[in-house]
Parts: C-alpha cells; structure tokens; sequence
C-alpha cells in the first residue's frame, strides 16, 4: 500500500486499521533501521561482544530514537514551514517535498493521511522506549549517558535547528554513522578514545549519503531552503553519480587508513567488495535516477554495514 | 515564528469550523494582533483559508477539514 492508495482511503472516508498500521509502517521510515541497528552491532563486536543484552539493548535503543527523529520531521516539516498541507497528490508534486524512492513518509501530514497527533504521539512514545530500554538494558555509565543524550538531541533537534541552519551531514554524522558505532561500543567497553574513533568512518559515508537524498529536493524546488554539501560545494554541476563515485572512495581510503592504524581489524576491508556494486550502479544515476537511488540506498545503510558487521566477526 | 505557537494555534483551529482572530486570541490568551500574524501563518500552512475579508473588522477563516 502506497501514499496514494492511503490517501484515497482517507479521502473515501474508508481509512481503516489497516490503513492505520500502513500509515505507522510508511511514517516510520523503515528503511533506515538496517542502517542504524548494524552499525550499533559493528561497534558493539568492534568492541568484543561480552553483553550480549547490552547489544540487544544498544540496538534497541538507537533503533527508538532513529523512529522518534522520523515521526518529529514528518510533522515539524509542517509546522516549519518546509511543507505546507495540500488538497491532493497533484498539488503535492508542486508544493511539497519530492517523494523518495524509497519513502512517502514526507507527504503523511501534508496530504492530511495522518494528523500531527498521530505523528506526535508516536514520537513521544519512540523517545520514552529509547529511554527505558536504555536504563534497562544497557550499563548506565557517563559515557554511554552522554551518547544517547547526543542522540536524542540529534534527532529532536534536526528539523526546528539543523536543518535550517543547513547542517543536515552534520546530524547525519552524528545520528546515523558516530554515534550508533559509539554507542554499541562503550555498551561493551569503557574505552571512549577507540569508541570514537571507531564512529568517525561510518559517521563520514553516512553524510555523504545524506547528500545524495537531499539532491532530490534541491533538483526539484528547493535550492533556497535545503542545501546540501553537495550543493554549497559542487553548486550541482557535478554529475550526481561522479560525487557517488568520489564519496564512496573518500570513505574506503579512511577506511583503510583506520586499518592500517589498527583502529579497525583487516576483516573490515571486505567493505571494498562493495566497489564493483557501486561503479555500475553510481552511473545508472544519470538515465534512471529512482532506481539507481533505490539500488545505492540499499548498497550504503544495508549491504556496507552488514559487510563490516562481518568482515569485523571473521 | 516560533513552531510550538503554530502547534498549539494549529491544536485549537482543528476543533473549530470557522475561525477569526478575536476566538483565537482567547483560546491561546493572547493579543488579537499576534493571533491575527498566526492565523495569516497557518494560512500559509494551508491549515486554513480566507473565508471573508471584511473591511475593518477581523477575516474570517475557514478551517480545512
């Protein structure tokens, strides 16, 4: 079920538990939590797994906060001023935020699927489970503490201060990539230095990535209101999948610096099985974008970190 | 403008069919004039619509279901 049969529904007068639930399903940006959820385990068996219900917890724990950031953005967009409410999906095309391959959670509140209560109720309850797992499941220590607070501030702070003020790496950075690897980290180890040290690379390809989906916006309507490094940078000239190409090996030459510092173990170097899948797909942005996005989305928060996961186990 | 005014101005336009800047600055216990800037707000959300414009007296908005 899609945005538009969603939309339909409510439109009919028909919107049912089913739909409801496809709602908290689209709303909630599913598609990220592999991302997340891998890199809190990469810390974690970086570190040496001795807890493994610290590990469950970790990932629990950034898993809640990664869900509460989505449903604040879905309505803060709104109450911002990104986005405004609109009568159908065609004045949706126009006047809101491009809908993303991989997602529809953008056009929820401003095609009135789900009201802001639904997306505020859910935030709230997302950040109250990351809470309570984190004081139950994983060891409370001033380290581990001061991450999830950096944590919940990324994700509660992203829509009404980062992004404005155009710093969207920047919490991308740090929600996405640095502080899931820390945090898994100091959830076995009270090590900080090698804790974060460990979360710089995965921060790094994180942004990048974060790039990618917000040229999107900027192609279509928003050069004035989300700008990009991508676009501060390259003002759009560069080719979208040459930047793919540049970001992705900028990330393997830190990763391979971070090997050869002994910071990562050598197994982590299976990641460059990822270069051939990234040199056919990064052209293919060119002459067919969506699917191109779609296959490097799941290539970068999917096959990267599991393959880091892995090569870390081995 | 601060999006927690909007969130809350937003809260109690829902539960109204017709609004104007008098009802909202009682509701939120403000100054008609910062209601009327909120409402022009919400406008441009496109939570409400211009529903009359009467000359000197507030407009009145009507609330998109």
């Amino acid at each position: 079920m899609d945005v538009y049969e969603l939309w339909e529904a409510r439109q009919r007068g028909r919107f049912t538990l089913r739909h409801y639930v496809w709602a908290w399903v689209i709303s909630a940006r599913l598609f990220a939590l592999p991302w997340c959820a891998l890199y809190t385990c990469f810390g974690a068996v970086l570190a040496g797994v001795g807890n493994p219900a610290a590990v469950l917890g970790s990932v629990l724990v950034v898993v809640f906060i990664l869900l509460a950031s989505h449903f604040l953005n879905n309505y803060l967009d709104v109450l911002l001023g990104v986005d405004r409410f609109v009568d159908d999906p065609a004045e949706a095309e126009r006047v809101a935020s491009t809908l993303k391959p991989y997602t529809g959670a953008a056009w929820m509140v401003p095609l009135r699927i789900t009201g802001i209560q639904f997306q505020r109720a859910n935030a709230y309850a997302m950040l109250a489970l990351s809470a309570v797992t984190y004081v139950f499941l994983v060891p409370v220590s001033p380290a581990t503490l001061a991450f999830f607070i950096l944590g919940v501030a990324t994700a509660v702070l992203y829509t009404p201060f980062i992004k404005p003020r155009r710093l969207g790496e920047v919490a991308a950075f740090l929600g996405h990539g640095f502080s899931t690897v820390t945090f898994g980290y100091l959830s076995q180890s009270q090590d900080i230095a090698a804790a974060v040290l460990a979360g710089i690379p995965t921060g790094l390809i994180s942004a990048l990535a974060y790039s990618v989906d917000q040229f999107m916006d900027i192609r279509t309507d928003f050069v004035e209101r989300v700008r990009a490094v991508y676009e501060a940078w390259f003002n759009s000239r560069m080719p979208l999948g040459l930047y793919v190409l540049v970001a992705v090996m900028l990330f393997l030459n830190v990763l391979v610096a971070w090997v050869a510092a002994g910071i990562y173990p050598p197994g982590t170097l299976l990641a460059l099985a990822l270069i051939p899948l990234i040199m056919y797909r990064a052209p293919a942005l060119e002459y067919e974008r969506e699917k191109a996005v779609r296959d490097l989305a799941a290539l970068i928060t999917f096959l990267l970190p599991a393959l880091m996961c892995l090569g870390c186990i081995i | 403008m601060r999006w927690e005014l909007v969130e809350k101005a937003l809260e109690v336009v829902r539960r109204e069919r017709f609004v104007h800047a008098r009802k909202l600055a009682r509701r939120l216990g403000i100054n008609t004039r910062s209601a009327g800037h909120i409402l022009k707000v919400l406008r441009e959300r496109g939570a409400i619509t211009t529903w009359t414009d009467r000359r000197g007296r507030f407009k009145v908005y009507k609330v998109v279901p």
